[in-house]
């Protein structure tokens, strides 16, 4: 006898045609087993349909208030313990770059005091190699080009300097709307 | 009562503790009940619902107003409930030993109190058989006539899954049943007998 198929029957939510219902009955009235299957599935379903709805204590809403401000006050804790790890971590990481930069000045001064000379030297020098070269540019193009050429480029270039500045002043000016 | 909710609703997701208080008082009752009887302990049943409505709080601006507020409030405290049970399984303690802690309606005499609560404790056996999430399924179709979708919703599954799990979860439960009458009958039996035979 397939019990597996009548269970099944007896748990299925959708309801069941004539001829399962018929099949299923008629089972029922012969094997055992499914019967009491069947009681019990039955008592289940009242137990659990008869049972009713479990309430909390009373002032439930009262104590979710106090659990409300009680949280709050733990976030606010644990907030301020974050801004102080964080600012602590600031701190510590600035003076740790601060001790790595002023380390070699402490152990050896001099030896720094030589090294950021000679950077300022080599600075210097290499300004003086920029001026230089643009300078021999300025000589080469003054040499080419003609003085008249010059004051018609320097003319040209204060129209547009004047265009600039014009066409700045139409794009910020505010506007007055038309209403 | 669904206009109201809706606009507590709006009214807590702008800030409005009151507004929420409102909800936590219209839903104590199922989130509560759905907490007791996945945990069958009442004060881990408050713990947990307190949980939840604070949780829901928290996390209140991510509601979607198309769902349902019950089903969303009740997948939080299903979720909360399941990840309890897991946490507490390594310190698993036989809850047939712990005394009743169900909160009588009103004063019920002695003999109500003891079939009420042999009731209570065999239907507590029967939910702590079952796996966290076939539980949870269980407490929805049976106190709250969710339909399988919701069910599916709130647990994260799919339906076809909720199906078969609470097939299963039936089936074990009339097992299990059937088991624990036939251990009561011999029982009851020597009860009856007289001591003269």
């Amino acid at each position: 006898m397939n019990h597996q198929f009548f269970e099944n029957l007896l748990l299925s939510d959708s309801e069941l045609t004539q001829v399962e219902l018929t099949m299923l009955q008629e089972h029922l009235q012969t094997c055992e087993a499914c019967r009491q299957f069947s009681n019990a599935l039955e008592d289940v379903d009242h137990l659990f349909h008869n049972t009713p709805i479990a309430s909390p204590a009373v002032g439930f809403t009262q104590r979710w208030q106090e659990s409300v401000i009680q949280d709050n006050k733990k976030r606010q804790k644990r907030q301020i313990w974050l801004i102080l790890i964080v600012g602590v971590c600031s701190i510590s990481a600035l003076f740790a770059l601060l001790g790595f930069t002023i380390l070699p000045v402490l152990i050896s001064p001099i030896a720094v005091l030589w090294a950021e000379l000679f950077n300022l030297v080599t600075w210097f020098s290499a300004v003086e190699w920029i001026v230089g070269v643009l300078l021999t540019m300025f000589r080469a193009a003054h040499s080419v080009v003609p003085t008249s050429l010059w004051i018609a480029l320097s003319f040209a270039f204060m129209g547009l300097c004047a265009v600039w500045v014009v066409a700045f002043k139409q794009v910020t000016a505010p506007r007055r709307l038309v209403i | 009562m669904q206009n109201t909710e809706a606009v507590w609703l709006v009214q807590a997701q702008q800030g409005d503790q009151q507004a929420f208080t409102n909800i936590v008082e219209a839903y104590q009752k199922p989130v509560y009940n759905l907490c007791y009887r996945m945990l069958n302990n009442a004060e881990d049943a408050e713990d947990a619902a307190q949980e939840t409505f604070l949780r829901a709080y928290r996390s209140l601006k991510q509601y979607d107003h198309n769902r349902q507020f019950s089903t969303w409030l009740l997948s939080i405290a299903a979720h909360y409930c399941i990840d309890q049970i897991r946490k507490n399984r390594m310190t698993l303690i036989s809850l047939e030993d712990q005394p009743d802690r169900e909160i009588p309606d009103k004063l019920p005499g002695p003999e109500s109190i003891l079939s009420k609560n042999e009731v209570q404790n065999r239907m507590r056996l029967l939910l702590e058989k079952l796996n966290p999430t076939d539980r949870a399924a269980v407490i929805m179709y049976y106190w709250y006539d969710y339909s399988y979708e919701e069910i599916a919703r709130s647990l994260s599954l799919s339906e076809s899954a909720i199906k078969s799990r609470l097939h299963r979860a039936r089936k074990e439960m009339a097992r299990l049943w059937m088991s624990q009458q036939s251990k009561l009958i011999p029982a009851e039996r020597k009860c009856h007998e007289s001591p003269v035979f």
